[in-house]
């Protein structure tokens, strides 16, 4: 056997092994999450308050803590971002000034740790605004979050809209307004569905964000101006804070898990119908 | 107090109401300047066909000439073909005539472009004008990704027309003029990207003419379809002359000396495109002045 071929085949082995690591060490992880947290899983545990710091009990409140969360979240990404990617793809100039400033401070925002978007969401929403701990201050900085990544995808699902509808547009003198609403919109529709699902999925795994926003309730919130705990910062607690809480913080984190896996699929589904036309 | 201002708004509403539904059935009733919205006419909108007529044109990409100096004139109700090897320049010619180029902000045009005696590339004359005068069909078919109804009544609602009554009219005459009609009139509501290539082709050109163009501009209209689509178009084509002025690239030979009255040889010369005759279409086949027109037309060279 010659060198080259030898080469090859470790070259080929080392990659077998990175992809059997990467795939076994999720599988691990929902494996130890199974193990701990199934016995606890029951419809009455997603259906009742958590007693005892969440050592019995269920996750209702946190359930629906999470949900307004994500629903004052999304309410503000799905409109500023939208318009920001229309205004980045149909209005001004990959090129200009503006453009190039743009798309880089999306690139350098997209990457900055949640940790300190949770840190501005406190001093600017919770301090200077004087919204307090509460629902509607961690759904707006989840929503500061959120945003470079929806706006990103958004840009690519409008960019992704075939030029021959631009073309034909033109060539009709349809008025900038009428193709961007009848035309353009209907046609990325699916991707920007899939932009909104991704985002979501992002804001529904983020902690460090709402531990400095939301807070820690863990009663029924009783209107957006109430703290409430979301689903990653009850396990966060439970894990961390409370002794013999490991069960129902895995149980809670299969809920969570679930609850991603549905909605990267759903992604995937609307990705898939938007692609290939 | 209260009750008589919720009672006077009350009334107000249904004036307005009553005001709105009169405007909306019966267009008779409305005064001659909403009317004019609703005809699609511009007082500057060309009545007949026009002579297209193109005097020292220059396109340039990055300061690099793809066209250079090529003057050329479409009749009024003619069919004017242009014929010539790939990269000659022959789609950057048709679409400097209503202005598509300038939305590549790298391309420069310059020279005369004339209907009948306006200058199209004058910066005086507008591009809403000129596309409303102008229409063009594309090589790939390009159809909306809405109804076949919209398809047609979404752009003519867009330029302006109001009625639905008037819109829906509009879209059965064009669409019997392209011969649609007793195909599609039970599926008008299904998406127009269900349908064959050639019919798509068909609803672009019907699309086009909803917006009573006087010149009609295609580019390869026929390349992507099956002879029997072709042969449709062609007929159609020839139907569609006796109201206006066409001018249609073709690489397809046969096609011009079928249909073309007029053709306009087009060749590449150290990267720039340019005319090399342009006549009576019997003449450019059957007597050609330059030899470059002789070789391409006998097949031996493009």
């Amino acid at each position: 056997m010659n060198n080259a071929k030898l080469t090859e085949q470790l070259m080929c082995l080392i990659l077998w092994c990175i992809a059997l690591f990467v795939v076994v060490v999720p599988i691990a992880m929902l494996y130890e999450l199974l193990t701990q947290g199934l016995s606890h899983l029951s419809w009455a545990f997603l259906f009742s308050e958590p007693l005892n710091s969440g050592r019995n009990g269920g996750i209702a409140p946190i359930l629906l803590s999470t949900a307004l969360i994500l629903m004052t979240c999304l309410s503000v990404v799905i409109p500023i971002g939208l318009s920001c990617a229309l205004y980045i793809t149909e209005v001004c100039d990959r090129n200009s000034f503006i453009g190039k400033w743009l798309s880089h401070s999306l690139d350098i925002l997209g990457g900055v740790p949640s940790i300190v978007f949770g840190l501005f969401g406190y001093v600017f929403f919770a301090q200077i605004l004087s919204l307090g701990f509460s629902i509607l201050t961690g759904g707006l900085t989840l929503a500061c979050m959120a945003l470079p990544l929806f706006i990103r995808l958004c840009e690519q699902a409008l960019r992704n809209s075939p030029v021959s509808y631009r073309q034909a547009a033109q060539a009709l003198n349809l008025s900038h307004s009428g193709y961007i609403l009848h035309i353009l919109l209907p046609s990325a529709s699916s991707g920007i569905a899939a932009a909104t699902i991704i985002a979501t999925g992002r804001a529904l795994a983020e902690t460090a964000v709402l531990i400095f926003t939301a807070g820690y309730a863990s009663r029924y919130p009783a209107s957006i101006m109430d703290s409430g705990r979301a689903l990653s910062v009850h396990i966060y607690d439970l894990a961390m804070n409370v002794a013999g809480g490991t069960k129902p913080a895995a149980a809670t984190a299969l809920v969570l898990v679930t609850l991603l896996i549905i909605i990267n699929i759903s992604a995937r589904y609307f990705s898939k119908r938007w692609l290939p036309r | 107090m209260v009750i008589t201002m919720t009672i006077a708004m009350v009334v107000h509403h249904m004036i307005k109401n009553h005001k709105i539904k009169v405007a909306k059935n019966d267009s008779l009733l409305q005064p001659s300047y909403l009317q004019q919205n609703d005809t699609l006419t511009d007082k500057n909108k060309l009545m007949h066909a026009p002579a297209v007529n193109i005097e020292n044109l220059f396109v340039s990409y990055d300061k690099k000439d793809a066209i250079k100096n090529a003057s050329l004139t479409a009749n009024p109700n003619e069919i004017l073909a242009l014929v010539g090897p790939s990269g000659c320049g022959k789609t950057s010619l048709l679409s400097s005539i209503n202005r598509m180029s300038e939305s590549n902000k790298n391309c420069q045009l310059s020279g005369i472009i004339k209907l009948n005696d306006d200058n199209v590339l004058s910066d005086d004359y507008p591009v809403e004008l000129l596309r409303k005068n102008v229409g063009m069909v594309f090589q790939q078919p390009n159809p909306f990704p809405l109804s076949i109804r919209d398809n047609i009544c979404f752009p003519i609602k867009d330029h302006g027309m109001t009625s639905a009554k008037h819109r829906e009219d509009k879209m059965r005459e064009v669409l019997k003029r392209t011969g649609l009609w007793d195909e599609l009139k039970d599926r008008l509501d299904q998406s127009a990207l269900r349908l064959s290539g050639g019919q798509q082709q068909r609803l672009c050109i019907a699309r086009a003419l909803a917006l009573e163009p006087k010149v009609l501009l295609l580019d390869e209209p026929c390349s992507a379809l099956d002879p029997i689509s072709t042969q449709l178009i062609e007929s159609l084509l020839l139907e569609l002359k006796k109201s206006m002025t066409l001018i249609m690239v073709t690489h397809n030979l046969a096609q011009a000396k079928r249909i073309a009255d007029q053709v306009a040889v087009c060749w590449v010369n150290e990267g720039s495109g340019y005319i090399v005759e342009c006549d009576r279409s019997e003449k450019i086949f059957d007597q050609p002045q330059s030899p470059i027109t002789l070789s391409y037309c006998m097949g031996h060279a493009g």
